[in-house]
């Protein structure tokens, strides 16, 4: 993949793996073994195989939120194999945006509520700020009406598309989604990847995706099948977007 | 006799007054004393103790036997703290213990009695016979001694007549105990006393009619301390005669040579027998549950000078007096039936026999 | 066929969802067995400590009258004249006994301030109605040294503590001298030296008459009449005895002693009740939220089949299981608090009445299982509602995350209108009289009270919560919020946490602001009342009321320079309508001139005094009046030995020094009607300007120091009716201590859950970039304002509280009038002391939150 090379050359990866390995002790199941990979920034990734492959756990650990056992991680340039746990926090505050298959939101909280609370926890923006911010996203994923509405009061599909403005509050750089449509019907779930794709595309931000439905796959740049911890195969998607050019 | 219990009572003070430690004004029991009846029959205050001591056999008209034991301790106390502003600081304590040996069932009840003179409680009056402790009492009138003492379920109610003149005990009016002076007492008994009167028993009332013996003793001092208890009898046969015997125990085992009795004849008469004329040999032992006391039990009497040969049986073993809270002693005193001879002659007869100093308790606690 | 199905199924279910979720959850486990520890303990530990005191003080009556059937005793005076023995020998004939008894007090002069109880008996004739044997080396030695001067024969624990051997001396204060005594025997700890604890002395009645200077007087006879006899010989007493005296069955002294206790035991009994509800509380909220937590799997299992009734039995059965391990656990945990509570407790019950010492508890077979039996009963009950209500909703409504607390949230509208009715019923209650004494009305509106407030937790907490939102963000930030947000979210949860610690708090609030306004009061009174300049009184008088000082000692600083007036002073326990009261004795005259009591109408001491003295009336005090319904100008009758004596009341006056009260009459009607002549203190009034110190000295050395007297300044005695107001309500601020402590905990308790509730959330924040520092924070400000909402429920409901227990309760049982005062600097103390606790015992919770690992805490759903 020469073309990669060229990139590299270019820009620096934002994400790099360098032979990593995870073991649960718990269970004793090697969760991820020897993975080396690289991401550009803006690219799409699916994450793709069946469950309990090592993908969700591939995600944590670009995530900040899981550590490694062996390897190297790089993010965003910083290698963070040994960041404490601040830094890793301070870096998903930051940088990261999560999205889950059960989405995740805080009963307690209303919709602007849970949007706005990644703005909130970093506590840097001022309430008119974030107001502004949250009023922004939510229009985005069309909720602007349901903004005082409780999470139980929402469908499925709803509940996704404010945990995503919720990951997208912040404009993270990259976008972690764990199985976002694992939870959603078809339809819906095609709605959230068409967001989520076409939203990280126009603000430049990368997005990992991990799951097993093919239709996710259908909106990545790549995809990458694993199986039992390791890469089976890279595949550029069928449908490039010309991200690259 | 059986008021060296009352010596005992009296523990060490008894014995530092022996050894000279205390100076009681009280008399000391010596030779030459004359005796007036029936004024000696009251309480002699100048002496430390005194004691007024019943026993006797009873039948009731049904012939169902019993025997009883009353006795009234009277201990001097000189030198209490006086003058005082209360009237429970007295100089007489009076002990009395009351036992009642019913032969049908041979049960063996007592009782004890301790009071000071506060309060008409308890009291020996100095003129006149009349001795008391709370409800039990002996009064002479008219000759007549009356006995009054109860139990729970006993009642006893008694007037004894004597048939004899008193029996004066030992030489010149003294009953010597030990070598020492005043080691001794006035000792006199009525031998032989007619008895008649009532009992109730568990509610029931029975005339009785019996004999009865009584001692009256008092002295200052008399125990010595290498003496630890004693074995006395008092005898009355059907031939109109009667026997005291004692004889005093010491801690080497061997008897003290002063113990000696009186021969008592039908005619009131009497002869005082030294130790040496007299054996007595115990037949039996017996060892009591309650004290873990072993007591002689049964006796074989040999007066050969006098051609007296007496067997003493006691009517039952346990009639041994437990008197709580070592406020009092521990000993054996019985209602017993004798037989035997008398220059050749078959007697029959009664007795009560007292043995003290046998309970270990006894020993080591006072 | 059927059943046995039905057993397998259970059988399977338990092991699945009971044991295994024990196993997997043993924190939580930990917790709630730990909630229900702590409630049997601290219920066990007050009843415990209570009923020691209480039983020992009873036993120590029994062991005392010992055979004793019946006995004579005084009915409205001190002692009685022995010479009434010399009309007893009939009893002798009704095949009885009977002996004269002394019972009084002394202080071994050792400086130790312990009162100790002396027997005074016949020594010789002592031992058929009070069994006792001799230590082996205690024996005495002569039987009749009895008869000597100042023997006295201990107990075995006195003998022990003060290493008492057989011929040492021994020094005891008794009344107004110090005496020499000789240790002529020790009793073994059997029979009678089990008696107080073997704390007491023996000694001849001879040589207590001497001592305690009363020659020819004795407290009372002891009398043993075989059984049949009993009713006859006691009907003879009653119609042959002179006046003022009674014939009882010695049971009743248990029922007098019990009677005198009364007032206590109603002290401690309050508390007990105060913590059978902490308890209540406590337990409620550890198995709800135990149950609450596992309502989806509940869902679950109705999903699949399982039958109602499965589930209640389900975990009806594991709530058992917990309540008899927590019960059990309790019940050891209570006995060692009851252990500790006693010292307390026994050292105020022997100050104010009994006068002895206990050491030890009394472990009591019935209290232990009554407590057992309520924790279990408590927790299968706590458990109960929940069950029911998730065993009753549909499977899928059950499954549903929240669902149960969106039915509080709708439930809290209706529960204010049960609220109301209960604080309806409350006001009803509290203007109800007492029942015999017992104000159990005002115990009850206290209850409603509570439980109303209870009930309208949700309601309050839903408003105030929606009230500190804005203000917790502006303090906290999002963690402020989000901390608000959860606490509402699982209000129900929040709702038994708050009500616990609001019941602890109105508890310690309402007994501070009823002591101290008590204190107010009496301080007040204290003032007014003792004008004397100065007080002489046997050493420890205030121990107990029967000490004496000889009247010789009046007549000796009577000529002292600068003394205006003296005033002798005499009191003494009696009975008057069967219930316990006091006679005083005082110089009227004097009080008109120098007395300032404060009289319930406002007359002058002095106008009320002359007119006392005019007409040999007597006057009485508040306590007195109001537990015998009288009023001024009513007539008082009391048995003295002269026979019946009704005089008129001049005048009902204010006083605290004795919740039973006092009938005073001045010395001439006393002189008229009673014998003996000993003093129980003396007022002196001094000449204006001179000098209290000065004459406190003259007086001092008059009476060649006599150590067994005190004689202490108007200052000083002030000081000392403070000190001792302040001894007996001591043990109340140690129950107080107890009591938070638990609520406290159950803060802890409910935090634990709600941060194991939680865990998911917080997996989020972590996800969102919270820091391990906001998320400990978020549970700290939980605490905080778990401890803060608590405080306001618990200030609000313990000013109720306290108007009960200052107006309906301590009314209704003592008598006294109390002015309300607000301990403010102990209000605040407790408030920010409950604040600091509070988020102490957020900071473990705060801890394991901190730790939740994202990926888990998402995973485990």
């Amino acid at each position: 993949m020469p073309l990669t090379k060229t990139e590299t050359a270019l820009s620096q990866p934002i994400i790099q793996l360098i032979e990593v390995s995870k073991t649960y002790s718990t269970h004793g199941v090697q969760a991820l073994n020897e993975i080396s990979l690289t991401i550009e920034p803006g690219e799409v990734v699916a994450f793709m195989g069946e469950s309990g492959c090592g993908k969700s756990t591939l995600l944590n650990i670009m995530g900040g939120i899981d550590r490694i056992d062996t390897g190297t991680i790089r993010l965003l340039g910083q290698e963070i194999t040994h960041s404490t746990d601040a830094q890793l926090t301070e870096l998903r505050r930051e940088k990261l945006g999560f999205v889950f298959q059960f989405f995740n939101l805080l009963s307690t909280l209303t919709v602007a509520e849970n949007v706005a609370l990644p703005l909130e926890l970093a506590g840097r923006d001022s309430a008119e700020t974030v107001f502004k911010k949250v009023a922004t996203l939510l229009s985005q994923v069309d909720l602007s009406e349901r903004a005082h509405f409780y999470p139980a009061q929402l469908s499925g599909g709803q509940m996704q598309r404010v945990a995503i403005a919720r990951a997208l509050v912040h404009e993270p750089q990259i976008v972690l989604a764990d199985e976002p449509t694992g939870n959603l019907d078809s339809k819906n779930g095609q709605r959230i990847l068409k967001l989520l794709t076409n939203y990280c595309h126009k603000h430049q931000q990368t997005l990992l995706i991990a799951t097993h439905s093919r239709a996710a796959a259908h909106y990545a740049d790549r995809v990458i099948q694993m199986r039992d911890g390791r890469i089976e195969s890279i595949d550029p998607s069928n449908t490039p977007t010309g991200t690259f050019a | 006799m059986a008021g060296v219990l009352a010596l005992t009572f009296l523990g060490l003070s008894e014995i530092s007054s022996i050894t000279g430690a205390e100076t009681p004004a009280f008399k000391k029991a010596l030779p030459g004393y004359v005796y007036q009846f029936p004024k000696d029959h009251a309480a002699h205050e100048d002496y430390k103790t005194e004691w007024w001591y019943y026993t006797g056999h009873l039948k009731s008209d049904s012939g169902e036997a019993y025997g009883y034991e009353l006795t009234f301790f009277r201990i001097g106390q000189r030198g209490n703290d006086r003058p005082t502003n209360t009237p429970w600081r007295t100089d007489q304590v009076y002990m009395t213990h009351f036992a009642f040996s019913n032969l049908q069932n041979q049960t063996f009840i007592h009782g004890q009695k301790l009071n000071r003179s506060a309060f008409q409680r308890a009291g020996a009056l100095t003129e006149g016979y009349n001795v008391w402790n709370e409800n039990w009492s002996i009064k002479l009138i008219d000759g007549v001694h009356h006995l009054k003492a109860a139990l729970p379920d006993v009642q006893l109610t008694l007037q004894l007549t004597p048939q004899k003149p008193p029996v004066i005990h030992g030489y010149d009016g003294v009953s010597q105990k030990a070598a020492c002076t005043g080691c001794a007492s006035h000792y006199y008994s009525l031998t032989r006393l007619n008895t008649q009167g009532q009992l109730v028993l568990k509610g029931q009332t029975k005339k009785m009619t019996g004999t009865s013996w009584m001692d009256q003793e008092f002295g200052s001092n008399q125990l010595a301390e290498n003496q630890v208890g004693w074995d006395w009898f008092s005898i009355q046969l059907d031939n109109n005669m009667e026997l005291m015997l004692y004889q005093l125990r010491q801690k080497n085992g061997t008897i003290e040579p002063l113990s000696s009795g009186t021969l008592v004849y039908p005619d009131g008469s009497t002869q005082h027998l030294e130790l040496n004329t007299f054996q007595i040999k115990p037949t039996g032992r017996w060892t009591s549950p309650d004290s873990d006391g072993v007591y002689p039990m049964g006796w074989q009497i040999e007066i050969p000078s006098k051609a007296l040969s007496l067997t003493v049986t006691p009517a039952f073993k346990n009639q041994e007096l437990q008197n709580p809270y070592r406020q009092g002693l521990t000993y054996w005193e019985g209602a017993s039936q004798v037989k035997g001879q008398y220059q050749k002659t078959s007697v029959e007869g009664q007795a009560y026999v007292e043995m003290t100093g046998y309970a270990q308790a006894f020993q080591s606690d006072i | 066929m059927n059943g046995h199905r039905h057993h397998h199924v259970l059988g399977f279910l338990t092991r699945a969802f009971i044991v295994r979720n024990l196993m997997q959850n043993k924190l939580r486990l930990l917790l709630t067995i730990l909630g229900i520890m702590l409630g049997v303990a601290i219920l066990l530990a007050i009843n415990l400590a209570n009923h020691t005191s209480l039983e020992r003080f009873k036993q120590s009556l029994d062991l005392v009258a010992g055979q004793t059937n019946l006995e004579i005793s005084p009915v409205a005076a001190y002692d009685m004249d022995e010479t009434l023995l010399f009309t007893l020998p009939w009893v002798w004939e009704k095949q009885g006994h009977f002996t004269p008894v002394i019972v009084q007090t002394a202080v071994p002069a050792d400086g130790s301030r312990h009162l100790i109880y002396v027997l005074g008996v016949d020594m010789l004739a002592d031992f058929r109605y009070r069994p006792f044997e001799w230590e082996t080396t205690g024996q005495p030695g002569d039987p009749l040294d009895i008869l000597k001067r100042n023997r006295v024969y201990v107990g075995h624990s006195f003998a022990k503590q003060n290493q008492l051997k057989i011929g040492n001396t021994l020094n005891l204060l008794i009344h107004d001298r110090q005496q020499s005594f000789e240790v002529a025997g020790i009793l073994a700890e059997k029979g009678l030296s089990a008696a107080y604890d073997g704390n007491f002395i023996m000694m001849d009645i001879a040589t207590a008459q001497t001592v305690f200077h009363m020659p020819g007087r004795i407290n009372r006879v002891d009398l043993i009449v075989p059984t049949e006899q009993r009713a006859q010989v006691q009907q003879r007493l009653k119609k042959e005895l002179p006046p003022g005296l009674q014939v009882t069955v010695p049971e009743r002294q248990g029922q007098q002693a019990e009677k005198m206790l009364k007032a206590f035991q109603l002290n401690l009994m309050a508390l007990s009740f105060i913590a059978l509800l902490v308890a209540m509380f406590l337990i409620y909220n550890t198995m709800s939220i135990s149950i609450i937590r596992r309502r989806t799997d509940i869902g679950t299992l109705r999903a699949l089949g399982t039958a109602r009734w499965q589930i209640m039995a389900l975990f009806l059965s594991e709530a058992l299981v917990q309540g008899i391990a927590g019960s059990l656990l309790g019940c050891g945990f209570g006995v060692f608090l009851a252990t500790q509570a006693i010292k307390g407790v026994s050292s105020t019950v022997e100050i104010l009445y009994t006068g002895m010492a206990v050491s030890g508890v009394e472990i009591s077979g019935p209290i232990l299982l009554q407590a057992f039996l309520l924790g279990v009963g408590l927790t299968v009950l706590s458990a109960l509602p929940p069950v029911l209500e998730a065993a009753s909703v549909s499977p899928a409504e059950a499954t549903r995350r929240g669902s149960f607390e969106s039915k509080v949230q709708n439930l809290s509208a209706i529960l204010p209108v049960i609220s109301l009715i209960l604080w309806g019923l409350a006001y009803w209650a509290a203007q109800q009289p007492s029942v015999d004494g017992f104000p159990i009305y005002g115990h009850t509106a206290s209850l409603l009270t509570v439980l109303g407030v209870a009930l309208v937790m949700p309601w309050f907490l839903k408003y105030t919560l929606r009230l500190l939102k804005r203000p917790m963000k502006g303090l906290f930030g999002a963690e402020g919020r989000l901390a608000v947000e959860n606490l509402q979210g699982a209000l129900a949860r929040t709702s038994v946490a708050v009500a616990s610690l609001m019941v602890a708090i109105a508890m310690t609030v309402s007994l501070a602001v009823m002591i101290g306004s008590f204190r107010t009061t009496v301080k007040a009174w204290v003032q007014q009342s003792i004008q004397a300049d100065i007080w002489i009184e046997p050493l420890w008088r205030k121990l107990n009321a029967k000490r004496r000082i000889n009247p010789e000692v009046s007549k000796k600083i009577r000529s002292i320079e600068g003394i205006a007036y003296v005033d002798n002073f005499l009191e003494f326990p009696i009975e008057y309508n069967g219930q316990p009261a006091n006679i005083a004795v005082g110089e009227f005259d004097v009080f008109a001139k120098k007395g300032n009591l404060q009289f319930l109408d406002g007359e002058a001491t002095r106008d009320v005094m002359n007119r006392a003295l005019k007409e040999d009336a007597v006057i009485v005090t508040e306590t007195f009046a109001y537990h015998h319904h009288l009023k001024k100008g009513d007539t008082v009758t009391l048995e003295t030995p002269q026979g019946p004596l009704t005089r008129p009341i001049a005048g009902i006056y204010y006083d605290y020094a004795s919740e039973h009260g006092y009938i005073v009459m001045p010395w001439t009607l006393y002189r008229q009607h009673y014998e003996g002549n000993l003093l129980s203190g003396i007022a002196i009034y001094l000449e204006k300007g001179v000098q209290p110190e000065t004459v406190r000295a003259e007086i001092s050395q008059r009476l060649d120091n006599q150590t067994g007297l005190n004689i202490v300044t108007q200052q000083g005695l002030r000081q000392e009716v403070i000190r001792i107001f302040d001894q007996t309500f001591a043990i109340t601020y140690a129950l107080h201590v107890i009591s938070i402590t638990v609520a406290l905990l159950g803060i802890m308790n409910a935090l634990f859950a709600l941060v194991l509730e939680s865990r998911r959330d917080f997996g989020i924040l972590k996800y969102l970039g919270a820091t391990v520092q906001q998320i400990r924070r978020i549970v700290l400000i939980e605490a905080g304002l778990l401890g803060f909402l608590g405080n306001l429920a618990g200030l609000a409901v313990g000013f109720a509280l306290s108007f009960l227990l200052i107006n309906v309760i301590n009314r209704q049982s003592f008598g006294w009038t109390i002015q309300f005062h607000w301990p403010l600097d102990f209000l605040v103390q407790t408030f920010a002391l409950i604040m600091i606790t509070a988020i102490i015992s957020g900071l473990f919770p705060a801890h394991l939150a901190g730790k939740t690992l994202a990926p888990n805490a998402l995973r485990d759903e």
